[in-house]
């Protein structure tokens, strides 16, 4: 293979693809990108917890008949405001990013550890747990991450560990109220071993019952020892806790265990692998992944060596399909589209929230706590391909006026580009619908 | 350049460029005195339009030769105008305004770009009208109808418009004017579409989902006319609207003319849009149609031999067509050049034996009254040569 293939594949593949700035990136490239502290975005997560208090409060108010209807308008329309913002920068930032392997991994990690906008809090959360969680810890070690996100109240809220008391502690016999094993569960068959990774009902039920005292309050996360479940608790063969006092170290510690153990390598090398590199990866690459993350003890830099240095990582062929979200910054990074002309939430979902939904992904909404899917068949259906051929002629038609196809086909797909896609912008009628051909064609829609 | 869109997707502020002038901030709106009555409408048809179909010399007797199935003459349904000339079946409606004098045709016509034929070259080439032979464009890369709004002294925003999704090269320069497109939208062009099959046929996931969405197949077709009449109903309908008020110049493209393949079928639905367009105009301009012209040209002609697909390529001398109450109708303007195939340039396309913007500058410099020296400045390169009278 080339070498001048190879480093597209580094940009397309492992990023946002190619852009006039963007020609192609190797492996040391990429590897150095994870690195990256640069963040385009910046949420203040406790003032966004802060604001969904008060606008809580309002309501309870309102609904009292004691409130300000005027000043619950305007909440509304602030939160309305942040949530069509956070829509823009989700598709601009990456876009704009000078290290898309980074913005690609914050990506896949948001996904792994899913949270849906089941309420306005969480949806005003994730972005939060996504920055100031997820991004930082990319290039750290796995065990880190989880432990960052097991007390993010945004992960507490959806999952309902906000819900679970353990039943013999003292808040759960005073009020009666006992476990909810919903963040447990995931925890081990999403998150770490996964749903073949030998665990049991008794393994669920201890670690809900060892997960007890993380707590969402007014203040934000809290560990409340008088919400935890008293006792030692043994999670697939090692125990933990049973001192005097529920410490939230005991639960650092049975996330350790998790995040160390031969399953949870596996399970993490192979989502790795069917995220980058093809829907069904191969047994070599996944096992390639698995030894890395075993030998650095979960450890995520060797991780990535790892998968940057199989021969597979850089197949020629483009197995997997964009996500629609994906597409859409890919679209924006190569159009360079680094600013909107008009920031209102009605313009938003005009341009992006509504195309998003029709190609059957809407922001925040994944199918269920698992996440996006990966398998390129659900993202290409006769009715979400319609949705990209749509969206991108009327791209194409605003913004590709001044854009010469035969010269955009190579700016966007470089070496890649085969014939067929070629020939058809050079023989479009119109320099838009040139363009359109090149943002529908199969090597731009694959990676 | 004012944006009127509701629905554009990213609104076109971008790394892209506008120039300074195109920017909404510094767009002056000021409402000096418009620049007479006369109204200025150019249709830009994307793809080149086959002037030997759309206006067929059935007089010619070597038409035959080169046309197996296509350009049958009046024989086959098309309207006789002149004993030599028959206008396409599909502009049937516009034979009313031919009978009225309100529509006429310059044939064997088109820009001096050669050779390259080029959709994307052949379109600037058109719409910056004074390109350079080495394929480069000239003056500041600004489009012709712009260099005619400094001449005419347009001060006000809205004098010139133009309409639809697309940032017009024709309109682009320093002087500001307004944009406006409406809802109603079009996806890809039937040659889009027949490229896009093309694109798709090796990936088995997105053809198939392609052909099970319809977008391909003819099928398609019902509910994307009513569209794409609709749409070029609006676009008319609002142009009319603007030149009712303070707009004396506006612009729209129509696509669909690159027929490779069963070009009657794809001819009869971009004509239809054309119709449909110019029919609009009469309809909404009502008292102003007298004091308008339009004008509809594309980038070139195309071959005089129809293809193997019952379609035809990419030529050169092609058809001009202006109609409105300005117009001095009734006529197909132009020197016939024949299609003996000694007669045909490179022996396959239609001799161009007239510049197009030979023909859209006397319209212009009428229809404005404008000097020699504003003439030249808008089409510095064109040899305006002996008047023609195009304009009433």
């Amino acid at each position: 293979m080339s070498d001048e293939i190879r480093q597209a594949l580094g940009s397309i593949r492992f990023g946002y693809g190619l852009s006039a700035a963007d020609r192609g990136t190797d492996r040391t490239r990429l590897l150095a990108q994870v690195q990256d502290k640069a963040r385009s975005q910046s949420v203040d997560g406790m003032a966004r917890f802060k604001l969904m208090r008060q606008f809580q409060k309002l309501n309870r108010n309102m609904r009292q008949g004691k409130g300000d209807e005027a000043q619950v308008k305007a909440m509304r329309r602030k939160i309305l405001t942040m949530r069509s913002t956070d829509v823009i920068d989700m598709i601009l930032a990456p876009a704009g990013a000078k290290s898309p392997f980074a913005e690609r991994l914050t990506s896949f990690w948001a996904n792994h550890f899913t949270v849906a906008a089941s309420s306005r809090t969480i949806a005003l959360l994730a972005p939060d747990l996504r920055e100031n969680v997820i991004r930082p810890a990319i290039g750290g070690r796995f065990a880190d991450m989880l432990f960052g996100v097991m007390t993010h109240p945004a992960m507490l809220l959806y999952l309902d560990q906000i819900a679970s008391v353990g039943p013999n502690s003292r808040v759960g016999k005073k009020r009666g109220k006992g476990l909810n094993e919903n963040l447990s569960r995931e925890l081990l068959e999403l998150h770490t071993v996964g749903a073949d990774g030998g665990y049991a009902q008794r393994d669920v039920r201890e670690l809900a019952e060892l997960l007890t005292g993380l707590r969402v309050t007014g203040d934000g996360f809290m560990f409340d020892r008088y919400w935890a479940e008293p006792g030692a608790e043994t999670v697939l063969g090692a125990t933990f806790g049973g001192a005097e006092r529920a410490s939230l170290d005991d639960i650092r510690a049975a996330l350790d265990h998790l995040a160390r153990l031969p399953q949870t390598a596996q399970f993490i090398a192979h989502k790795l692998a069917r995220h980058f590199v093809a829907d069904a990866p191969s047994e070599a690459l996944v096992a390639h992944i698995a030894a890395a993350y075993r030998a650095g003890g979960g450890a995520l830099m060797p991780v990535y060596e790892a998968l940057l240095e199989h021969p597979d990582a850089w197949d020629q062929r483009l197995q997997k399909v964009k996500p629609p979200i994906d597409y859409m910054i890919s679209t924006a990074r190569v159009m360079q589209v680094t600013s909107l002309p008009d920031r209102s939430p009605k313009f938003v979902r005009g341009a992006i929230f509504d195309p998003l939904v029709a190609m059957g992904q809407e922001p925040l909404r994944p199918p269920g706590p698992d996440g996006w899917p990966e398998e390129g068949a659900v993202w290409v259906t006769p009715a979400t391909l319609t949705a990209r051929i749509d969206w991108a002629a009327d791209v194409a038609r605003n913004l590709a006026q001044d854009l010469d196809p035969r010269a955009f086909v190579e700016r966007a797909l470089g070496p890649l580009a085969r014939d067929d896609v070629r020939f058809a912008a050079n023989a479009a009628e119109s320099k838009w619908e040139g363009v359109a051909l090149v943002l529908v064609s199969p090597e731009f829609n694959r990676r | 350049m004012t944006e009127f869109g509701r629905r554009g997707f990213l609104g076109g502020v971008t790394a892209l460029g506008c120039t300074a002038a195109a920017s909404p901030l510094i767009t002056p709106v000021t409402f000096a005195a418009t620049p007479g009555e006369a109204r200025l409408v150019v249709i830009v048809l994307r793809g080149a339009m086959d002037g030997l179909d759309v206006v067929q010399p059935y007089g010619d007797p070597d038409l035959r030769q080169w046309r197996k199935s296509l350009s049958q003459g009046p024989e086959a349904g098309a309207i006789d105008l002149d004993g030599f000339f028959a206008l396409h079946a599909g502009l049937g409606k516009l034979a009313p305004l031919w009978e009225a004098g309100e529509l006429s045709f310059a044939h064997a016509v088109c820009t001096p770009y050669r050779d390259g034929r080029s959709h994307f070259d052949g379109q600037d080439f058109l719409e910056n009208g004074g390109y350079a032979p080495d394929g480069s464009m000239t003056e500041a890369e600004n489009g012709w109808l712009n260099r005619l709004l400094a001449r005419i002294g347009a001060r006000d925003v809205e004098t010139a418009f133009s309409v639809g999704r697309e940032r017009m090269l024709l309109l682009r320069g320093d002087v500001a004017h307004s944009s406006w497109s409406p809802d109603v939208d079009l996806e890809l062009t039937e040659a889009g579409k027949a490229l896009l099959e093309r694109v798709y046929r090796k990936d088995p996931l997105f053809s198939s989902a392609a052909k099970a969405a319809e977008v391909l197949s003819a099928s398609y077709d019902g509910s994307m006319n009513a569209r794409k009449a609709a749409r070029a109903e609006e676009l008319a309908r609002f142009s009319a609207s603007r030149l009712n008020q303070a707009t004396r110049i506006a612009a729209f493209s129509l696509g669909g003319w690159d027929t490779h393949r069963n070009q009657t079928h794809a001819l009869t639905r971009a004509l239809g849009e054309l119709q449909t367009a110019i029919l609009t105009l009469r309809e909404e301009l009502g008292g102003n149609w007298s004091k308008t012209a339009v004008v509809a040209m594309t980038e070139f002609g195309r071959t005089v031999r129809e293809n193997g697909s019952a379609g035809t390529d990419h030529g050169t001398g092609g058809v001009m067509l202006m109609a409105g109450g300005a117009v001095r109708g009734g006529q197909v303007h132009g020197r016939w050049p024949g299609l003996a195939e000694a007669e045909l340039y490179e022996r396959r396309d239609l001799m161009p034996t007239d510049d197009v913007r030979r023909y859209a500058g006397w319209v212009m410099s009428d229809l404005f009254e404008l000097s020699a020296a504003d003439r030249d400045a808008v089409f510095a390169k064109v040899d305006f040569g002996e008047r023609l009278r195009l304009v009433v």
